[in-house]
């Protein structure tokens, strides 16, 4: 679906290991006995797996766990918050008896292990959960995911099931802000409303946010906003703003009062700020929000060369029933909200365009460019 | 072991270091042998990720020769020459600031009568303790304009509020996090000063200041250079403040960019390797005038064969105003920032101090980091590794910087060169060249805790270096010659001479040591495997789950841990003869 992307991501990616450096470690190794590096599905996990999916829907469950029990364990490689990772490990462990091992890193950071990992043959990971960017990269490289194709995803909408890998879960992005500096009414009901001056010298802008910019951007002109009107929007958004880095520390300067608002962070991180009593809100009143959101997917696949492969599939399958509970309790969507099966209450959204993720680096450098000659406005 | 010194001679000893080593070959191999494994382990360690930089820059997509990283990364729209101008302010201005700071309360540890001096250096330590993040945000909670605890009580009243954010915040908080590198190099190097020096200049009738400036910083001039050096390429090559301070009022350096490269889908290495090699550039040009500095080393050479015994220096009536001046410093640089850790600690979310604040508070966020199961694994696991790089990093420095500063083997200045060179790799870039590596060689290195411990003496190997090269520069020749005329072999002279020698730097070295690699996450977080997670991983979880206030209870809980480990440093060190005067 993005090859483009992900192929340039791939090169730049694997361009460390094809360049001078890498000719001189390989060549360093050649007699070290390198394993060969072009990635391929193991056999064992092949087989599992084609013994799991040429049963029926209603056998496969079954199947899984008896090959999985046998395997005895899994390596969940995932970027989904430390204590829900945790949380949902322990279920699953819990309910099966299988253990499992998580490395948890950021999202670059876990798509930098899968793709040096699998360019050198020893994947260490069984499945995988990360968000919609990563994990497409991940799908595009040859012989590295398989989909889950389980009783699970059986009835998701055709939104949550990509290349690859499905979606099982998701954030929104959306504004956030001080209930203690924007009082209420004051509160952003639109987009466009982040250009108004009554949120010059409050707001705040994360400074790798150009998925938001690209998000935003296409659908201002799917709305018939001429490229002209958008880039003076922009303008004023960015001119009464000051950049941050991160959008956890953003948000704890946000509950602190430091800021006022972030023109642009995501709904789970609020949710669970203001679950601890923190003076912050992302919805009006009505518990509305007036923004279009922007779902951004957090994906799961199975490794290809998975060592545990059943255990993997049944990880999968029980993350989209059972282990649903313990993202939505972490404020996360559900997977049914994602592929748009399921409303969710009081806000329109849309998931960010796959040309948008594709073209990241044009909406990377612009977005920075943008912000980087942005004057300092005065609070108002 | 007595140690001695002498007046510095006015011209070096023409030929005996060089012909030393051709001249003792009788020795045996064992030195070629040891000095030989060192220097390949050392420029090993180095290579490994300078060369995988240097490759990742210098080709396109297709794998060919290409300077397209540096066309992205110094575009007229890049804004290079702001962020140079920037960079070399921001590491000029805080390498200043921790230099002063470090040298002021090294000499007043070494040299003075001040009392609780065991005190004076494990709180000496606690900004380093701090990761940067937490110290950055730490000030934060108190000089914010708006909501700092500062502000709030004292400021605001004056109607004066501090502004923490912009170039100057970064300059003077990354100077206070790095005072206590500065200190540390500077205990090393007023320990192996000879005092009867400066006694000398006193009976003549110089005066305190003159003393301390015609005599004190002279002498210890290769402590100052080196540690000057360290404190500009460490400023240099930090992100953490930085991005947390800088960004804000729309100040980028370097580093920002290259962890905003590396932040970005798709990850643009080409421009992150560009900005890393323009600071190479900066480092190696950094050494080269140090190298320039320290050329005349023989001067400086404060450790020789007449026995000396190190008398503090009463400070008379200044020291009221030493004493005043310390606590303030610590006021500031240490409890401050502790406080509002302690503070932030207690509480579910960071708001400004107020009765309902009191209110709220509550150990909830120790008894989670305590009852996180990881916990106790992560801590044991970042000791061990800390306790291992330490030594180890300790060891092949105080070798490879005999090798450096005592021979005149052709080339020996590549390996000074090569070894600081890991100070301004990514740590993200480090970590991708070893797990390029080490995927690749059949030994049962990745997975395991040995790819961290190799991760962490890659980065620890610079400082490393420049505390032992320090401490190898001030021991006098004859000490070495004496051995050897005495039948001592190169390894006995080495073990039974140098190290107790050096000993003031190298333990100083090893506390550093031990202590950033407690707390370094930029090339673990990549290459540690489940089971063997280390305790900066669990923080960086808690900086990622925006649980700002329990990063803050760990942080307090690690400044205790951490001190107590440099407590405990100090007592086995001096029990063993290894640190008179700090103990």
């Amino acid at each position: 679906m993005v090859p483009e992307t992900t192929n340039r991501n791939r090169r730049r990616i694997s361009r460390l290991a094809a360049g001078g450096a890498g000719v001189v470690l390989s060549v360093a190794l050649a007699g070290c006995g390198a394993p060969n590096a072009a990635p391929a599905g193991s056999a064992d996990a092949n087989s599992a797996l084609k013994q799991i999916n040429a049963l029926p829907a209603d056998q496969q469950r079954d199947k899984a766990i008896e090959l999985a029990k046998s395997e005895g364990s899994l390596t969940l490689y995932t970027e989904v918050a430390d204590d829900v990772s945790h949380a949902m490990a322990q279920a699953f462990q819990d309910k099966y008896g299988i253990t499992v091992n998580v490395y948890r890193a950021s999202a670059e950071t876990v798509e930098q292990r899968v793709q040096q990992e699998s360019s050198a043959g020893r994947l260490g990971g069984d499945v995988l959960v990360l968000g919609d960017g990563e994990i497409t990269d991940v799908a595009n490289e040859p012989g590295v995911l398989q989909n889950y194709t389980g009783p699970g995803v059986e009835d998701l909408g055709d939104a949550a099931v990509f290349d690859g890998w499905s979606a099982v879960s998701g954030y929104l992005y959306v504004p956030v802000w001080s209930t203690d500096r924007i009082s209420s009414g004051q509160e952003p009901t639109s987009w466009e409303d982040l250009a108004d001056p009554r949120f010059d010298g409050k707001m705040v802008i994360e400074e790798s946010d150009s998925n938001w910019y690209g998000a935003l951007t296409e659908y201002w002109l799917e709305q018939g906003k001429s490229q002209s009107d958008i880039d003076a929007l922009w303008q004023k958004i960015v001119d009464g703003s000051v950049v941050g880095s991160g959008h956890s520390a953003i948000m704890q300067l946000l509950a602190a009062g430091s800021e006022g608002i972030a023109a642009m962070n995501y709904d789970y991180i609020a949710a669970g700020q203001i679950d601890k009593g923190a003076p912050l809100s992302f919805t009006s009143e009505d518990g509305s929000i007036g923004v279009h959101a922007f779902i951004y997917p957090v994906g799961v696949g199975l490794f290809s060369q998975a060592k545990n492969p059943a255990a993997a599939w049944l990880f999968a399958d029980w993350l989209m029933g059972d282990g649903q509970k313990f993202l939505t309790d972490a404020h996360l969507l559900s997977a049914h909200q994602v592929g748009g099966d399921e409303p969710i209450e009081g806000v329109e959204t849309s998931i960010i365009p796959k040309d948008v993720i594709a073209d990241g680096t044009k909406w990377a450098d612009a977005f920075d460019s943008l912000l980087r000659k942005a004057p300092k406005a005065p609070e108002k | 072991m007595s140690t001695a010194t002498r007046l510095a001679p006015r011209t070096p000893m023409t030929g005996s270091t060089g012909s030393r080593w051709k001249r003792s070959a009788h020795h045996g191999a064992g030195r070629y042998l040891i000095v030989g494994v060192v220097i390949i382990i050392v420029a090993y360690l180095a290579a490994v990720p300078v060369l995988y930089l240097i490759g990742g820059t210098f080709t396109d997509d297709a794998g060919a020769f290409s300077l397209g990283g540096f066309a992205r990364a110094f575009s007229p729209e890049a804004g290079a020459g702001a962020m140079m101008l920037n960079s070399l302010t921001f590491a000029v201005g805080s390498a200043a600031i921790a230099l002063v700071i470090g040298t002021a309360l090294a000499y007043v540890q070494v040299r003075t009568d001040t009392p609780g001096k065991p005190l004076l250096f494990a709180a000496s330590m606690v900004p380093l303790i701090i990761p940067g993040v937490l110290y950055a945000i730490a000030w934060i909670f108190l000089a914010d304009a708006k909501v700092g605890l500062l502000n709030t009580f004292l400021f605001h009243p004056l109607g004066t509020p501090t502004h923490v954010y912009g170039l100057g915040g970064m300059i003077v908080i990354e100077g206070l996090h790095n005072a206590p590198l500065g200190f540390l190099f500077m205990v090393g190097a007023f320990q192996g000063m000879d005092p009867s020096l400066e006694e000398s200049a006193s009976m003549s009738g110089a005066r305190g200041p003159a003393v301390l400036r015609r005599i004190t910083l002279p002498l210890v001039r290769p402590g100052l250079v080196a540690a000057g050096l360290l404190l500009f390429v460490r400023a240099l090559s930090d992100f953490e403040i930085p991005s947390i301070l800088g960004l804000h009022d729309g100040v980028y350096v370097f580093t920002s960019r290259i962890y905003f490269e590396l932040r970005q889908y798709p990850i643009d290495y080409g421009s992150a390797g560009a900005y890393s090699l323009c600071l190479l550039l900066i480092a190696g040009a950094g050494v080269g005038i140090s190298t320039l500095l320290n050329r005349n080393a023989r001067a400086y050479q404060t450790i020789s064969g007449k026995a000396f015994r190190p008398r503090p220096v009463s400070l008379g009536k200044a020291r009221y105003w030493v004493s005043a001046g310390i606590v303030l410093y610590f006021i500031v640089a240490v409890v401050l920032p502790l406080l509002a850790l302690v503070y932030a600690s207690l509480l579910n979310y960071f708001q400004p101090f107020s009765a309902g604040a009191l209110s709220q508070m509550s150990l909830d966020n120790y008894a989670k980091i305590f009852s996180t199961s990881a916990m106790g694994n992560a801590f044991k696991n970042s000791f061990i590794t800390a306790i291992v790089t330490a030594t180890a990093i300790i060891l092949l420095s105080a070798v490879a910087a005999w090798f450096t500063v005592r021979t005149k083997v052709r080339g020996r200045r590549i390996i000074d060169v090569l070894t600081f060179l890991p100070l301004v790799i990514p740590g993200l870039v480090l970590g991708v060249a070893l797990l390029f590596l080490y995927l690749r060689i059949p030994l049962p290195i990745y997975g395991t805790m040995l790819i961290l411990i190799i991760a962490f003496c890659t980065l620890a190997l610079p400082f490393g270096m420049q505390y032992a090269t320090s401490a190898m520069r001030q021991i006098s020749n004859e000490l070495e010659e004496s051995a050897e005329v005495s039948g001592a072999g190169w390894f006995t002279m080495f073990r039974r001479i140098l190290l107790p020698l050096a000993s003031g730097g190298l333990v100083a070295g090893w506390i550093y040591i031990a202590i950033v690699t407690f707390r370094e996450l930029s090339a673990a977080i990549l290459v540690y495997s489940p089971g063997n997670e280390v305790a900066s991983v669990l923080i960086w979880e808690q900086y990622e789950n925006g649980s700002f206030m329990a990063l803050a209870a760990i942080g307090v809980v690690m400044v205790f841990v951490l001190a107590i480990l440099v407590i405990v440093t100090q007592r086995i060190s001096s029990r063993f003869g290894l640190q008179r005067e700090i103990s």
